[in-house]
């Protein structure tokens, strides 16, 4: 029997290959992979809920020029396994997963940008090779470059999901004050109206690109020494 | 030629697969292209020789990727046909190409299409799940029929929309430049882009109010609808003074933790 957290982890790899590997056909957007994630884990009312709220609030990030943004993927799919790891999820229950899963959009976009510097040496590797095999080394690759990035995304699932059910369980699992189980409740109906701000200001804005290449909040390449000038 | 602009079409979704941050797109790139210079080249040395000058820098929005790549077959297709020898402009062109076409990209996909589908879809998957119950005071899309209904209008609808758009200029793009060659930018200015987003945005915050007045409809408590339309506003101030999504997140859930704790609303 393979355990649900590995299985879950393959599937999440396969999701997030959408931004890094093939497409983007926007799979891995929240309101999209939630869902669809939601339905394979059996709950699919959880991946709705948990996808909405996502999808409204982060609607601005995406990835612009050379930055990498916080990895919204990551936090929805995170938040749907670990909400549906209890039989009878509660409202309070789903929003206590989103509250452990936003750390991890940090976490994937640090993974993605070290990830990506190992695509420098691949591409370097196969720049040496001579003129007559080139097309050939650029296939295997491009092969080998889908292979990675799903390996190493179905492995930082796999731990994420692994590490962060062992802190769930005790959350989800232990009494909690009425007062934090409604307010959790009250953040439920909150959040999407939060949400539609975002969108909103999206909107009003004359240059959304200037929004959405915002450097605050994108993870930029360092300049180590001997990078050209 | 079809199959080639075919392979060229499948292969350009693989452009971000090899992204670095020493030449970012470039293996992509020069991947996508192999079935166009293949055919543009009669000599395998010649093919090598264009495919290897290929792997430079390159970068654009990937929607707009066959384009480029149209262009430098077309350009690369004329200088193999005069026998002039090597083409010095090419690289100077992708580059500007790239460069352009990323911006606009950057607009009108990023930040104006993508959310108008998502809203679109969100409002209504939004609508189909509270006509499917109609009880007021609910989150309906907790229930599974709703939710069902729900998730199959945020997948189907948002990606059926959204992906219309974008594999058309994928593959009316290729298909032009390949035919056109850097003449192609005429084609790109005649769809009028920039002024179809101002357009849409416009449709986009329409719809976005229908979302906001369905949403808030449910809720009849006059204490609730204030604290939403606190919501909403003070989200719109912080936003436009750049706080990230992730502060908002957790401003809303303390908020409404401590409301609770404070005794000062519970819907």
């Amino acid at each position: 029997m393979i355990p649900r957290f590995i299985v879950s982890a393959l599937w999440a790899g396969v999701i997030a290959l959408d931004f890094t590997g093939f497409g983007p056909f926007m799979v891995s957007q929240p309101m999209v992979c939630g869902p669809i994630f939601g339905w394979l884990l059996g709950r699919i009312s959880v991946g709705v809920i948990l996808g909405g709220i996502v999808q409204l609030i982060w609607m601005d990030v995406t990835p612009v020029g050379v930055g990498i943004p916080f990895d919204t993927t990551a936090v929805t799919l995170l938040a749907v396994y670990w909400a549906t790891l209890t039989p009878h999820e509660s409202l309070s229950q789903i929003i206590l997963a989103l509250l452990i899963a936003v750390p991890f959009g940090y976490l994937f976009r640090a993974m993605d940008f070290y990830a990506r510097r190992l695509n420098t040496l691949i591409v370097r590797r196969i720049e040496r090779v001579s003129d007559d095999h080139l097309p050939a080394a650029m296939n295997v690759g491009i092969i080998g470059g889908l292979a990675w990035s799903w390996a190493r995304y179905a492995v930082f699932y796999a731990f994420s999901m692994w590490a962060g059910e062992r802190l769930w369980t005790r959350l989800a699992y232990s009494p909690r004050m009425t007062w934090i189980d409604q307010g959790l409740t009250m953040a439920v109906i909150l959040l999407p109206v939060a949400g539609m701000g975002v969108a909103l200001e999206l909107f009003l804005l004359e240059d959304p690109e200037g929004r959405l290449t915002s450097l605050r909040h994108l993870r930029l390449p360092g300049r180590r020494r001997g990078d050209a000038q | 030629m079809t199959v080639a602009m075919l392979m060229v079409f499948f292969r350009s979704f693989f452009l971000q697969t090899l992204w670095n941050f020493e030449r970012l797109q470039n293996m992509g790139f020069a991947f996508s292209i192999t079935p166009l210079l293949k055919q543009a080249y009669d000599s395998r040395e010649s093919f090598r020789r264009a495919l290897r000058k290929q792997t430079g820098y390159f970068n654009t929005h990937p929607y707009f990727a066959p384009i480029v790549m149209g262009v430098v077959y077309a350009k690369a297709k004329t200088s193999a046909d005069s026998q002039k020898g090597e083409d010095t402009t090419l690289q100077v062109l992708k580059d500007s190409m790239g460069g352009a076409f990323g911006a606009i990209g950057d607009h009108v996909i990023w930040g104006t299409w993508r959310p108008f589908c998502a809203i679109l879809a969100l409002a209504i998957g939004l609508l189909v799940a509270y006509s499917a119950t109609p009880d007021t005071n609910r989150i309906t899309m907790f229930d599974t029929p709703a939710a069902r209904s729900c998730a199959q209008w945020w997948i189907v609808g948002f990606l059926a929309i959204f992906n219309s758009v974008h594999l058309w200029l994928r593959g009316r793009g290729l298909q032009k430049a390949i035919k056109e060659g850097p003449s192609v930018v005429q084609w790109v200015q005649s769809l009028h882009l920039q002024m179809w987003a101002a357009q849409i945005r416009r449709v986009g915050m329409l719809l976005l109010a229908v979302m906001v007045l369905v949403y808030f409809s449910r809720w009849t408590s006059s204490d609730m609808l204030l604290w939403m339309v606190a919501v909403l506003l003070g989200t719109v101030i912080l936003k436009r003074w750049a706080v990230s999504g992730s502060v908002i997140f957790y401003t809303v859930c303390a908020a409404s933790v401590a409301m609770t704790f404070l005794g000062i609303h519970w819907p």
